[in-house]
């Protein structure tokens, strides 16, 4: 006997005895909640010891008491005196089988039929005068239940009628055909042709008498069946039965056959993204991506795909949906996981313009000449010639050192600035594609190809464009019959187009289609629970549209498979605001629908408006910034806790970075408050902040180590003149 | 506890917790793991699991759901919430096989979820794709 069996012989019997006590403690007390609770996991537990070995007789009758324990536990049954002896009952078989496992290791050949006595006396306890449907059989189809399970697997769960038909001998001289009656049985599950006694001889056997009965099942309700007999009505017992569902160790193959390592690793991955996208506390959600994250890693490193994590890595620096999306895409297997995220080697490589290499090089040769009048003036300075002439020498070095640097900068960007006619590419075809697919006739206009962006902002933008183009053409244009309705050209016109403004890089797709229903996105967003029915009441039409970048809102009210796909214009939004920019929409009902997509030119240098507060100075991207003012104290309206002001006749909330950082109040005599205007995805925030500052062009640093675990801060700067400033991402301070 | 074993620059045998209360189902969880090369440590419930985890840091988790003193999903749950803990590949197996136990368990932080018995091959697949142990050849 192995040691694993032995353990199992004596546990089994520590737990009959914890059992077999809970069990006398409940007839004493019926009401004892802990007996019942005792009794329960001494069976459960007893049943997942079973589960281990080939002995499914004694998983399935231990599995009974647990159901029944659970009715009791529930408060669908009561514990009666019939139900204890029952139980008490199976504790015995148990305990007696246990005893001839030790010793034989293996069942009693009735095991089987006694574990199904049992679960009929249980089910019979539980029940009462068990209604038929409640599980218990009626008298005279005891047949159903031993059905074998292959048989009983096709009702399974499900409240059907049993049919038992037995033709009477001469059955055929009164015009019957019981076989083709059945053949008339509707929804028919299951039908077994058995013969109605013992065989007689060959030579005894009467064709023309029927030798046969006929044991049916089927979904169809009584009454029907009942009408389908009616010729025959003293030949046909019928029963409304319920078959139950198959416990796992009941249904024969208790576990799907074992995957192949390769299978589970897709299914593990497949897991991990859905686990992102379950509901939860921020903190449960970070832990499970944690998690997610860690589990993830390991299973790429276990199938020695080390390339994909370095994909994995990226992604996970981004947006959930886009870290969902990633690894939804590895699970599809190693050779279907790089086209979705360019892994990192892949990025690695850029392809530079002669040209613009010329130019770094000429740059570079002028820096070391400039930075040789350096020495010079350092000598001067030793001889002892006057400080007036020193500082001028000085700010000249300067001078030329400054321009020089400042063009080096800009010539290193243009080494990884790229068309956008990269991004643009795909997307004739896509558009052909889809439009063939929803027969709807469309032609696509691309301008703009070649203005110009940095590498890093062209890889974020490719997936919020593709994801933009197809739902202009899935939920933007309407079917063709629709526009010829409207009066509209038949050939909808979807736009893309690029260009180059102060700020960064714009891109712009827009559609002749429907546009979006504001009313619509207001009751979509209540009833998902983003807003009260009087909030999305009191926006404008601009700020419900701006609703479909909530997570879990579309444009549509039908999920399609085409970009239904879970993630939404929040990823798009996601994408676009990790480069540093932001996304407008515009729409007209009937008309159209623009979405403006607004980039920096590059993510290595980032724009910022600088701010002082409490004597430290906070940056935040240019891109988010709408506006500056001063605000008189009297135009701050305050309700309870919450601060607001009117800017451009809309009520926009007003929060202070003090409060935000967790900073002392500032407690300085001043007239009014400095206001920055932050533009938070379509959320207008105004911030006070205790002094405006320069704008700076920095280069981010992100935070490392401990610091990087902070939320709220985007990273770090080096100013001009030294000081350090703590560059803020907003969204997360909120 | 004064004596830790001696940390190990990298353990070559990942090291997995089970957490269970039948003592059949922990010898045979050990048994599958140990012939496969895991180092296998037992707890009896949520509570015990826990005070293992927190003291030995696990490369992975194996977490029965109903336990007494503290069920697998409450334990999964607390667990979750310590830093070093937080991301500890988790499987949790039950007999239940509704899909809602499954969802139960994941939102309780399992990062897997079997229905017992579970064969041990995919046991051991499962817990060397989670502990990123390179995969049979």
């Amino acid at each position: 006997m192995s040691a694993l069996f032995e353990q199992f012989v004596l546990e089994s019997r520590e737990l009959l005895e914890a059992a077999g006590a809970a069990l006398l403690r409940l007839e004493r007390d019926p009401a004892d909640k802990a007996a019942v609770n005792d009794l329960f996991r001494a069976l459960h537990t007893l049943k997942g010891a079973t589960g281990l070995f080939d002995m499914a007789p004694f998983t399935r009758m231990v599995h009974a008491g647990e159901d029944a324990l659970m009715a009791v536990r529930d408060g669908r049954a009561a514990m009666t005196g019939d139900l204890a002896d029952r139980l008490l009952e199976l504790l015995d078989t148990s305990a007696a089988w246990v005893d001839g496992l030790e010793l034989s290791q293996s069942l009693p050949d009735d095991a089987d039929a006694r574990a199904r006595a049992q679960e009929v006396g249980l089910r019979a306890a539980l029940g009462g005068p068990a209604e038929a449907a409640d599980g218990g059989t009626p008298a005279g189809f005891a047949w159903v239940d031993e059905l074998p399970e292959a048989d009983r697997a096709k009702a399974a769960g499900r409240t059907v009628t049993a049919i038992a038909y037995d033709p009477a001998e001469d059955c055929f001289f009164a015009g019957d055909d019981p076989l083709d009656l059945c053949r008339r049985i509707p929804d028919l599950l299951l039908l077994r042709i058995e013969s109605a006694g013992a065989w007689p001889p060959l030579t005894d056997l009467d064709p023309y008498r029927c030798a046969l009965r006929f044991r049916a099942l089927s979904g169809a309700p009584k009454d029907e069946l009942t009408r389908l007999f009616r010729g025959v009505p003293d030949q046909v017992a019928l029963a409304t039965v319920a078959i139950p569902s198959p416990t796992a160790e009941t249904a024969p193959p208790a576990a799907p056959a074992s995957l192949a390592p390769a299978s589970l690793a897709t299914a593990l991955l497949r897991e991990q993204a859905r686990i992102l996208g379950l509901p939860g506390s921020d903190e449960e959600t970070a832990s499970r991506r944690a998690a997610v994250l860690r589990a993830a890693r390991n299973i790429l490193a276990a199938e020695g795909r080390n390339t994909e994590g370095a994909a994995l890595d990226r992604a996970a620096e981004g947006p959930t949906p886009a870290l969902i999306r990633c690894l939804e895409s590895l699970a599809d297997g190693p050779a279907a996981a790089t086209p979705a995220i360019p892994a990192g080697p892949a990025r690695r490589g850029l392809r530079v313009d002669a040209e613009r290499m010329d130019r770094l090089m000429a740059l570079v040769a002028e820096l070391v000449v400039a930075k040789g009048s350096l020495p010079y003036l350092a000598r001067e300075a030793q001889e002892g010639r006057s400080a007036d002439a020193l500082a001028q020498g000085i700010k000249e070095a300067h001078g030329r050192i400054d321009s020089i640097v400042g063009d080096l900068q800009d010539a290193v960007l243009r080494l990884r600035l790229l068309p956008l006619s990269r991004v643009f590419d795909p997307l004739p075809r896509l558009v052909r594609d889809t439009a063939r697919r929803l027969g709807k006739p469309v032609e696509l206009h691309l301008s703009g190809g070649e203005t110009e962006a940095d590498k890093d902002i062209l890889d974020i933008l490719g997936e919020p464009l593709l994801h933009l183009v197809r739902n202009a053409l899935d939920h933007g244009v309407e079917p063709p019959e629709r526009r010829r309705a409207a009066g509209k050209p038949e050939v909808a016109a979807i736009r893309v187009q690029a260009f180059q403004d102060s700020g960064g890089v714009v891109v712009e797709v827009s559609d002749d289609g429907a546009g979006i229903d504001a009313e619509a996105v207001r009751r979509k967003a209540v009833a998902a629970g983003a807003l009260t029915a009087e909030q999305a009441a009191a926006l404008t039409e601009s700020e419900a549209l701006r609703l479909i970048f909530l997570p879990g809102l579309s444009t549509s009210a039908t999920v399609s498979d085409l970009s239904g796909r879970g993630v939404g214009m929040d990823a798009v939004r996601g994408a676009v605001e990790q480069a540093g920019g932001r996304v407008e929409v515009a729409s007209t009902p009937g008309v159209g629908t623009r979405f403006r997509l607004v980039l920096p030119l590059t993510m290595m240098v980032t724009r910022l408006v600088t701010v002082e507060t409490a004597g430290a100075l906070y940056g935040f991207p240019v891109t988010l910034v709408t506006g500056m003012q001063r605000v008189p104290h009297g135009a701050i309206r305050r309700m309870k806790h919450a601060e607001s002001v009117v800017v451009q006749d809309a009520v926009v909330p007003l929060l202070r970075l003090r409060r935000l950082l967790n900073l002392p109040e500032d407690e300085r005599e001043r007239r009014g408050e400095a206001v920055l205007l932050v533009d938070l995805g379509g959320q207008p925030v105004a911030l006070v902040v205790d002094a405006f500052r320069e704008r700076a062009e920095v280069v981010l640093k992100p935070m490392t180590g401990l610091l990087a675990r902070l939320r709220g801060y985007a990273g770090t700067a080096v100013l001009g003149d030294g000081r350090l400033l703590l560059a803020l991402n907003l969204r997360e301070l909120l | 506890m004064t004596d830790r074993p001696n940390p190990q620059p990298r353990a070559p045998q990942p090291r997995v917790l089970v957490v269970d209360d039948a003592v059949t189902v922990r010898a045979y969880t050990r048994q599958v793991l140990e012939s496969d090369g895991f180092r296998v440590d037992e707890a009896v419930n949520g509570i015990d699991g826990l005070e293992h985890a927190l003291s030995s840091t696990p490369d992975l988790l194996i977490v029965d759901i109903n336990m007494q003193k503290m069920d697998g999903y409450t334990m999964l749950r607390r667990l979750r919430q310590e830093h070093t803990l937080r991301d500890v590949p988790a499987i949790m197996i039950s007999t239940e096989s509704k899909d809602s136990d499954r969802e139960k368990a994941l939102l309780a932080g399992a990062n897997w979820y079997f229905v017992k018995p579970v064969r041990p091959a995919d046991l051991t697949a499962a817990a060397r794709l989670l502990t990123g142990r390179e995969a049979r050849s």
